[in-house]
C-alpha cells in the first residue's frame, strides 16, 4: 500500500498528470449531471452519435489542415446534437433510428478520409487513440484546461439555475409546454451543453466510450435512490470517484485510461446493483 | 430468452464451448536473438509473458570523447526504483504510457524543458533528409500499447560522429543522457538532446 501510495505521489508531481486529474473529475462531473437527464429521456445513445460525429468533423478539419480544430468540430457537433435531439416525436424518423445513422455514417466517414488524406505516419495509431482514449488526457495543453473549467462553471450554473425546469422538462414535456416552460429552449440548451460536454469527454475516454461517461454513473445511482435530487447528486459523486480511480489505476498499471475508467464504472455499477437489489430486499 | 430457460444445460454448454474455442490461444514465446556486430556484441534478455527477468548483456558505452572506449556489464531491469539523481528528467523510471506522455508534453512545451537534463531509453533510428544532404537520428518511444509513438532526436558531439559506423543498429534499444536544446534549420526551431552518454541494450 504504501508503495501505491509513493508511486501516486511521484506521479502527481508531474504537471500533466495534475491537469488530466482537474479536467478528468471536471468533464466526468459535468458528463454525469447530463447522463441522468439523457438517460430519463432515453437518449443514452446520443453521446456515441456526436462523439462520432466529432470524429468525423475533427478527421476533416485534420485533413483541413486547420490551426485550431475546435473552429470546426464544436459547430458541427452542435448542430449535430440539435438535430438529434429535435427530432423527437411526430418526426419521418425517430430519436433512436437518427442517432443510429448519423453514428455510424460519421465514424465510416471520418476514417475513410483519414485514411485516403492523413499525412501522419501511423493513420492507425492516431486513429485507435482518438477511439478509446488511451493517452488523449495526459497530453492536454492549458487551453484544453481552461476550456473545460470553463465548460463545468457553465454545466454547473445551468443546472443550479435551471433545475426545477430541466426537472419538467424531463419528466414531462408536454406538461412543461402546458405550463408555460420554455421546454424548446431548454431543449435547444440541453442539446448545445451536450454537444460541448461529448467533445470535451473525448480527451478523456476516447469516442467509443463516452456513452458509459454519460449513462453508468445516472444508472448506478438509479439503482439505489429513486428521488430525482439524489439520483443526480449520487451519480456525480460516482463518476469523479470512478475517473479519479481509473485514472490512478491506469497510471499504475499502465493501462489505457479510457478503458480503465469504464471498467471502473462498470464495477460500481454491479456492486450499486447488488446493494439496490438488498434494499429491495430488506423493504419487501 | 425463452430458449435460455427452456434449454438451460444446453446454452450452459455452448457458452462453455464457446470459452474453450475463444480462450485456447497459442502464445508464441519470444526467443532470446543473439547479434554480432563489428563493433559491439550484445545479447537480447530473455522475456516470458510482459515480465523481464533481470538478466546480464554486454553492451559498449558510447562516451562523449568518440569511439566506443570500454565495453562493460549492463544489468537490464525493468523500469522501477529511484530516479537518477544526476538528471532533471529521468525516463527510465516511468512506465511506457509516462515516459510517450512526459516527451509528448516536452514537445510541445518546449520551452520549458530547455537546458534540463534527460535520460531516456527507446529505439535507435536514423533518418536521411535529402535536401540538408544529412542523417538525422532519433530514439523513438512507444506508449505501453505501441499504438502511438514519439521520436526525440538527439545529436552526439555535434555531429561529428560518421553514421553508420560509430552509431547503435538500426531498431537498437538505447538510452541517452543528455541536455534538452533546440537549433535553428531552415527557419524553423527544433529541439534535441545534446548527448552525454549512449548505452546500447538489445
Amino acid at each position: 500500500m504504501n508503495e501505491i501510495i509513493e508511486s501516486l505521489q511521484f506521479y502527481l508531481e508531474f504537471p500533466f498528470v495534475r491537469r488530466a486529474l482537474l479536467v478528468g473529475v471536471l468533464i466526468a462531473f459535468c458528463s454525469s449531471l447530463l447522463g441522468v437527464t439523457l438517460v430519463l429521456k432515453r437518449y443514452s445513445f446520443i453521446g456515441d452519435g456526436l462523439s462520432h460525429v466529432a470524429f468525423a468533423a475533427m478527421s476533416i478539419a485534420m485533413v483541413m489542415s486547420l490551426s485550431n480544430n475546435m473552429l470546426l468540430i464544436l459547430p458541427v457537433t452542435i448542430v449535430s446534437a440539435i438535430l438529434m435531439l429535435k427530432t423527437g416525436n411526430n418526426t419521418k424518423i425517430n430519436g433512436d433510428a437518427i442517432i443510429a445513422m448519423m453514428s455510424v455514417a460519421s465514424l465510416a466517414i471520418g476514417y475513410m478520409v483519414v485514411n485516403k488524406n492523413s499525412d501522419s505516419p501511423n493513420v492507425a495509431g492516431d486513429v485507435c487513440s482518438t477511439l478509446f482514449g488511451a493517452t488523449s488526457i495526459l497530453t492536454l495543453s492549458e487551453l484544453d484546461v481552461i476550456l473545460c473549467i470553463a465548460m463545468s462553471i457553465i454545466v454547473l450554473v445551468f443546472y443550479l439555475l435551471f433545475y426545477n425546469k430541466i426537472f419538467a422538462v424531463t419528466f414531462d414535456e408536454d406538461f412543461a409546454k402546458a405550463t408555460g416552460v420554455r421546454a424548446g429552449a431548454y431543449n435547444m440548451l440541453m442539446a448545445v451543453i451536450t454537444a460541448v460536454i461529448i467533445v470535451l469527454a473525448m480527451n478523456l475516454v476516447g469516442s467509443l466510450l463516452i456513452s458509459a461517461l454519460v449513462i453508468f454513473p445516472a444508472l448506478s445511482a438509479m439503482r439505489v435512490f429513486k428521488n430525482f435530487k439524489a439520483v443526480v447528486i449520487c451519480s456525480g459523486i460516482l463518476s469523479i470517484i470512478s475517473s479519479v480511480l481509473g485514472l490512478f489505476i491506469s497510471l499504475l498499471e499502465t493501462t489505457p485510461v479510457g478503458s480503465t475508467i469504464v471498467v471502473v464504472d462498470i464495477t460500481v455499477f454491479i456492486i450499486f446493483a447488488i446493494v439496490g437489489m438488498f434494499i429491495r430486499g430488506v423493504k419487501e | 430468452m425463452k430458449n435460455v430457460k427452456k434449454y438451460p444445460i444446453l446454452c450452459a454448454l455452448l457458452c462453455i464451448i464457446l470459452v474453450i474455442v475463444v480462450g485456447c490461444n497459442d502464445k508464441k514465446k519470444r526467443q532470446p536473438v543473439v547479434t554480432t556486430e563489428s563493433l559491439f556484441t550484445t545479447i537480447a534478455p530473455t522475456t516470458e509473458g510482459t515480465t523481464t527477468e533481470a538478466t546480464t548483456t554486454e553492451v559498449v558505452v558510447f562516451e562523449d570523447t568518440g569511439a566506443p572506449t570500454e565495453i562493460t556489464d549492463y544489468e537490464y531491469e525493468e523500469p522501477v526504483g529511484d530516479a537518477d539523481p544526476n538528471v532533471d528528467i529521468d525516463l527510465t523510471v516511468l512506465t511506457p504510457n509516462m515516459v510517450y506522455v512526459q516527451v509528448y508534453n516536452m514537445m510541445y512545451s518546449a520551452e520549458d524543458y530547455l537546458g534540463k537534463t534527460i535520460k531516456v531509453s527507446g529505439t535507435y533510428y536514423p533518418m536521411y533528409y535529402d535536401v540538408m544532404d544529412n542523417y538525422y537520428h532519433y530514439v523513438m518511444i512507444k506508449d505501453a500499447q505501441a499504438c502511438c509513438q514519439n521520436g526525440l532526436e538527439f545529436i552526439w558531439d555535434n555531429g561529428t560522429h560518421v553514421y553508420p559506423d560509430e552509431y547503435p543498429k538500426e531498431d537498437a534499444e538505447i538510452q541517452i543522457t543528455g541536455t534538452f536544446s533546440s537549433y535553428i534549420e531552415e527557419d524553423f526551431e527544433y529541439y534535441y538532446l545534446d548527448v552525454d552518454e549512449i548505452i546500447v541494450i538489445e
